[in-house]
């Protein structure tokens, strides 16, 4: 009894030392690292009563969290996850419809269609590859320029990409893949493409940093961190294969059952607002508002044409499916993943 | 038969009741019962394993009987833990506190502890006492063996307890120094006239400090006695083959008060009744080497196999005649030898005097 | 037998039978706070993961979750590669560390005190840090790529190279203890029996440290199998059993499937520890103790031999350190060999700088609650002669984590404390938790270093003390502790360090705002910064280095004032 009581003193000690304060919201994201501090000086500079506690995890694990959590959700808003994992959680009832302030100047199929939206867009990021000229000279490889190049014979144990289930990345070109080329033709593609991938890597930024390095001459990754890369100085080119770049939104959503529902909103407000939309410019070409983005160097004018149609209802109710799949054709290959 | 003691009506000072304490199968002490008169210095003797060490252990409250009782000055100490009892203790290993200076050792138990020009006083007093006066300050890394074991008296001696417990106090120190400090023990112990109970397993330590001995042996009590009694009347084969050397010779019972060894027919006191067989006991230095042959009760011949320089005594190897396949095992003083020189293959009348002959139940040792 | 009083069976089990003084009474109640402290810190985790691996859907317990880690060829695949990797690294270090350690032990090479520390440098960095040193030096960019030819670091060898470096000491010092314990007379009595030195070995030396080389044997097996640091940054498409349980815990949140794979991990540990224990028992009763400190005699043939080993060992695992140091200043390798410091500059990942302070506090605080903790619970056991059972537990405890896997206690904890029915659930992803964690994993080493330290104080301060009237807690306060001070500065180093290194239970547990340096390397190198995590890892290292060097001189300085 005494026992009982002392763990239940200590239990609430830690728990009120623990929680938030009144103005705190936890934020589950699967923004990069390096893309969190700027975006939230912006929205502190706006909100500054409300403080942000971030949980950040590459995309899959982050989804597989919030679905873990369904009955004890511990995330209030969701800022920066891909539209389409959103769309798994809306199906799925767990998010909260809400239309922030700003949502009329959202372009239409970047947000929920559903009225008021259970998630709005942010910005589009899309699959790049990324090839390190110096080395591909070191070992006489040609520049690819189609998906289709990938799976030529040269390029052999030169390839890495991100593994679909833990990378938002590895995700968006597995599913552009099937929903471009068909169901049977898009898996015959990636068994093709598999025989010369050297390894499946936990995010989506690291193919395209390894490539950077020449680890391995090509990776397939996003065409921010490509961009950022190049702008370092690293030997690389931006490849936007010929047969079109998957893409995938990021998104923002409350989660329903918030205890921080007004702070939410706040937040999910400022996501949606030019303020925000000026600093996801920073980072990327494509944004949920049009008007806002400006030109960048290393990413071509005519970059948003390039993006195939993207069904995200279906790529959210197959996902799990696809994901099975996959695993069951590649997995004995994948690298040590989260 | 159970040896009683005979001081446990007498209101003794420490008082133990069938005290009976198991390892296991294994019986370390099987109804052992004890008194201790008021400043009585008491030995606890036996080998190792007899079960003194637990003895000594259940007194102090380092460890519980499974029955059994005792008593403090007829308050019932059983189960108390041993700072509500009321005694010091020195082990063989000293156990002095490496970390603390002599002075900080011996006042380690002096209450309360802020009145230190009090216990400054006290502990002068005890080092003169135990012969270190002014070693206050050193460490107990400075001192040797027997100045370490001087200070751990001292500060079992602190508190004026009523009873000191000594574990083998002088096992752990060289020959000469033990000597020196059981003497200086034993003084101690009649002037400040506190109750002492020391274990040991040296039988000769034993009769020269107590003045009583407790024999033990299998978690039993043997004998207890006074070193006189214990040596020259052991109460069993046990404690006559433990206390001193022994010869012995296997007899068989005449009557009440004669015995036949061999061929010859052997006087003593008493013989005990049990059965036909019995051990007779003599100690070396009883034996006693005639110059010449006389027809005496007890005397007999025997031929000297060996003569051994032993120091103050000079030791003898007798083959007796008439006794096939025994050896005796005599000492004789320098003087007599000065008198009647011996040397080996000599015959020699002995005797065997018969107020010293005492016969015990054949047992097989 | 007028006057037998039993011992009543309830004052027998509650340790003395005494009649319960206050003394008594707060011997006793320390002894069952720390019997309930290390359940809660241990034993209630690891039933969790039982708990946790034999719950079905349905609520009913069976071993369904079993069936479908057995069915799934991905893990059974990773089973087979985590023993074949284990068992390659194991007889590889083994003859190594061995021959070292004769060298050290049986040699007159000079500066074999360097040597030693040398073969210990690894215990301060994180089994990371020899990771990204193999990338730079037989990565695809790698110094030394032309030495591998055609072939690949990733993978297999990458993974049997980092562990090498992260065994080698812990098979050392326990090579070295086995040799320490030689007896000269018998090495003087095979020569004058006229054999040879190879004779020599092969049949005093190799039989004398036969229980060391088994002990060491089971530790680095054990080790390997459990590490995920490793494989996680060289294991390429080599999937072990480590990582596939961080993988479905983590990446898939399949609680179930990670607690099957944890007890698979638990398996071997176990069945290790058994045999250890084992023979250790038979191994006590074969050394006597009048055994004649052996000290090698003039052979230049055999100096040479040991000190080309000493050398060249050292020089790999130097260069396993010491690359990663070196590659954390380096601009943009390989395109940019600029020296920089660049790298160090955390802003760009998740945490900055603050993972580094966390790193710090956690460390600290795991010195300075791990410390006591390990020291009282040691005293209780060796010193108090109350609550016999309860003693008995506590020294179960205590040894048990020696049979628990970092990588399944942290499982343990995360499916403990993580339940929401358990009060106690405020705490997860605290700091506070972590160091809990990491006390309980490394409890046994620290418990041994006390225990021994204990028994080595005269058995009678206690007794003594009690007959003064004095209670326990002022002889522990004013004698024992002050003894066993050095011995405490030691438990307190080895907790700092582990504190500083460890990541195998703390990757189930941290939150973004309690990630540590240790951890934070595996997610910087997630994304590619390899260099960054490079400096991450090179400031544990150093941070791990100057405070073992500090430690090193606070107990020299005791020890000189103790003289």
């Amino acid at each position: 009894m005494q026992l009982k009581s002392l763990f239940a003193a200590t239990a609430v000690a830690l728990v009120s030392f623990n929680a938030a304060a009144a103005g705190t919201l936890t934020v589950y994201t699967a923004l990069e690292a390096d893309q969190i501090k700027p975006y939230e000086e912006a929205f502190a500079k706006a909100n500054p009563d409300i403080k942000i506690r971030w949980v950040r995890e590459s995309t899959g694990v982050i989804t597989a969290k919030l679905l873990s959590e369904k009955n004890n959700p511990q995330a209030d808003v969701v800022w920066g996850l891909a539209a389409t994992s959103l769309q798994v959680l809306a199906n799925q009832n767990m998010l909260q419809p809400y239309a922030p302030k700003g949502l009329a100047q959202i372009t239409p199929h970047f947000r929920d269609p559903a009225n008021p939206p259970k998630w709005v867009g942010m910005d589009v990021w899309a699959a790049t590859v990324c090839f390190n000229t110096v080395e591909a000279a070191k070992k006489g490889l040609p520049k690819p320029t189609s998906w289709e190049d990938l799976t030529k014979p040269i390029y052999k144990g030169q390839i890495v990409m991100p593994h679909p289930a833990s990378s938002g990345t590895g995700f968006l070109d597995v599913s552009a893949w099937l929903q471009m080329f068909g169901e049977k033709k898009g898996w015959d593609y990636m068994d093709r493409l598999h025989g010369n991938i050297a390894q499946y890597l936990h995010s989506g930024s690291k193919p395209c940093t390894m490539a950077a390095s020449g680890e391995y001459p090509i990776g397939i990754s996003f065409e921010y961190r490509g961009a950022q890369l190049k702008e370092k100085g690293a030997p690389i080119d931006l490849i936007f294969p010929k047969e079109g770049l998957g893409w995938d939104l990021e998104a923002t959503a409350i989660m329903k059952g918030t205890k921080n529902l007004d702070a939410a909103k706040k937040l999910a407000d400022f996501a949606a607002s030019r303020e925000a939309m000026e600093q996801y410019d920073k980072n990327y070409a494509v944004l949920a508002m049009p008007g806002v983005a400006k030109q960048n160097p290393f990413i071509p004018a005519d970059y948003s044409k390039r993006l195939v149609k993207n069904n995200f209802s279906w790529a959210a109710q197959q996902r799990d499916t696809i994901l099975t799949e996959w695993s069951k054709r590649y997995e004995s290959k994948a690298a040590p993943k989260n | 038969m159970k040896p009683a003691d005979t001081i446990l009506t007498a209101s003794p000072y420490l008082a133990v009741h069938g005290l009976t304490r198991r390892y296991g199968a294994f019986t370390a002490l099987d109804n052992v019962s004890l008194a201790l008169r008021h400043g009585e210095f008491v030995c606890l003797l036996g080998p190792s394993g007899c079960g003194k060490t637990t003895l000594l252990r259940q007194i102090a409250g380092l460890d519980l009987p499974d029955s059994g009782r005792i008593t403090l000055q007829d308050r019932d100490i059983t189960r108390l833990p041993p700072a509500k009892r009321d005694y010091g203790i020195v082990f063989q290993s000293y156990a002095l506190f490496p970390n603390l200076s002599v002075a900080d050792n011996i006042a380690y138990g002096l209450t309360p502890r802020r009145e230190r020009a009090r216990h400054r006083e006290r502990v002068r007093e005890l080092l003169d006492m135990v012969g270190l006066p002014g070693s206050e300050d050193k460490y107990p890394s400075q001192l040797s063996g027997g100045q370490q074991q001087r200070v751990a008296l001292a500060r079992a001696l602190a508190t004026s307890p009523g009873l000191l417990l000594l574990d083998e106090p002088l096992s752990a120190l060289d020959a000469r120094v033990r000597d020196k400090l059981r003497d200086e023990l034993k003084r101690l112990q009649k002037k400040l006239g506190v109750t002492t109970l020391m274990v040991t397993h040296d039988q000769a330590e034993a009769l020269a400090i107590a003045d009583r001995v407790v024999v033990m042996n299998n978690g039993q009590i043997e004998q207890i006695g006074t070193p006189a009694e214990i040596y020259r009347r052991p109460a069993s084969r046990f404690v006559a083959e433990f206390v001193g050397e022994a010869n012995w010779l296997p007899a068989q019972r005449i009557d009440a008060h004669s015995v036949k060894v061999g061929a010859h027919r052997l006087m003593l006191a008493g013989v005990p009744t049990s059965g036909e067989a019995c051990t007779l006991f003599v100690r070396p230095e009883d034996i006693l080497v005639k110059p010449r042959w006389e027809a005496a009760p007890n005397t007999l011949l025997a031929r000297i196999a060996d003569v051994s320089f032993a120091g103050a005594m000079t030791r003898l190897q007798l083959l007796p005649e008439g006794i096939p396949g025994v050896t005796l095992t005599a000492e004789v003083c320098p003087s007599m030898l000065n008198r009647q020189p011996l040397v080996p293959g000599e015959i020699v009348p002995i005797e065997l005097p018969a107020e010293l002959l005492v016969a015990y139940p054949e047992v097989r040792a | 037998m007028s006057s037998v009083a039993r011992r009543p069976l309830l004052a027998r089990l509650g340790g003395f039978g005494q009649r319960a003084d206050g003394e008594t009474r707060v011997a006793q109640g320390l002894v069952w706070l720390w019997v309930a402290l290390l359940a809660v810190l241990l034993g209630l985790p690891l039933l969790a993961i039982l708990g946790r691996a034999l719950l079905q859907a349905d609520g009913g317990l069976g071993f369904g979750h079993f069936g479908e880690v057995l069915d799934s060829p991905g893990l059974m695949h990773a089973t087979l590669n985590s023993f074949v990797v284990s068992l390659t690294v194991t007889t590889i270090v083994l003859p190594l560390a061995f021959g070292f350690a004769w060298a050290l032990m049986r040699s007159r090479v000079v500066g074999r005190a360097v040597f030693r520390q040398i073969a210990l440098t690894p215990l301060l960095a994180p089994s990371l840090m020899p990771a990204i040193s193999i990338v730079y030096l037989f990565g695809n960019q790698g110094m030394l790529k032309s030495w591998l030819g055609d072939g690949s670091i990733y993978g297999f060898w990458g993974i049997v190279l980092g562990e090498l470096f992260y065994t080698f000491p812990h098979a050392l010092l326990i090579l070295v203890t086995a040799l320490a314990s030689a007896d000269a007379r018998l090495f003087e009595a095979a020569r004058s029996m006229g054999a040879s030195a190879w004779r020599q070995f092969f049949t005093i030396t190799l039989p004398g440290a036969r229980y060391g080389l088994l002990s060491a044997g089971l530790v680095v097996f054990t080790l390997v199998i459990t590490d995920f640091g490793v494989p996680k940054v060289v294991g390429g498409n080599y999937s072990v059993l480590a990582v596939e349980a961080y993988k479905q815990v983590i990446g898939q949140q399949n609680f179930e499937r990670g607690a099957v794979v944890g007890l698979m991990l638990l398996l071997p540990a176990v069945l290790a520890f058994v045999l250890e224990r084992r023979s250790a028992r038979r191994q006590q009763a074969a050394i006597t103790a009048r055994a004649v400190q052996y000290t090698p005699g003039h052979d230049p043939l055999r100096d040479v031999a040991a000190f080309g080993l000493l050398s060249g060992v050292s020089v790999l695992l130097l260069a396993l350190l010491g690359v990663g140091i070196v590659a954390s200043f380096i601009g943009y390798w390989p395109y940019n060999l600029k020296l920089t410091l660049d790298h160090y500059d955390f802003s760009q990942i998740d945490g900055g700088w603050a993972v580094y302070f966390n790193s710090l506090e956690l460390a600290t605080a795991t010195a300075l609650v791990g410390t006591p903790l390990v020291f009282l619970g040691a005293y209780w056991v060796e010193k108090l002669k109350v609550a016999g059972a309860g003693r008995q537990v506590l020294r179960f405890f205590a040894m048990l984590p020696m049979a628990v896997p970092g990588l399944v206690l942290g499982l343990g904890y995360v499916f403990f404390f993580n339940h929401p029915d358990n009060p106690l659930n405020g705490l997860y992803g605290s700091l506070a938790l972590m160091v809990v964690c990491t006390v309980a994993h490394y409890y046994t080493t620290a418990h041994l270093t006390a225990a021994t330290a204990l028994k080595q104080l005269d058995n009678e301060f206690e007794a003594v003390a009690a007959s003064l009237k004095v209670p326990f807690w002022v002889t522990l306060r004013r004698v024992t502790l002050p003894i066993c001070l050095p011995a405490l500065v030691d438990v307190a180093r080895y907790f700092f360090i582990a504190g500083m290194t460890t990541v195998s239970a703390l990757i189930f547990l941290y939150s973004p705002d309690s990630s540590v340096s240790a951890v934070a390397i595996i997610t910087i190198d997630d994304t590619g910064n390899t260099a960054a995590a490079a400096a991450m890892a090179t400031m544990v290292v150093a941070t791990s280095a100057i405070v073992s060097i500090l430690f090193s001189l606070l107990e020299a300085w005791m020890m000189h004032r103790r003289r």
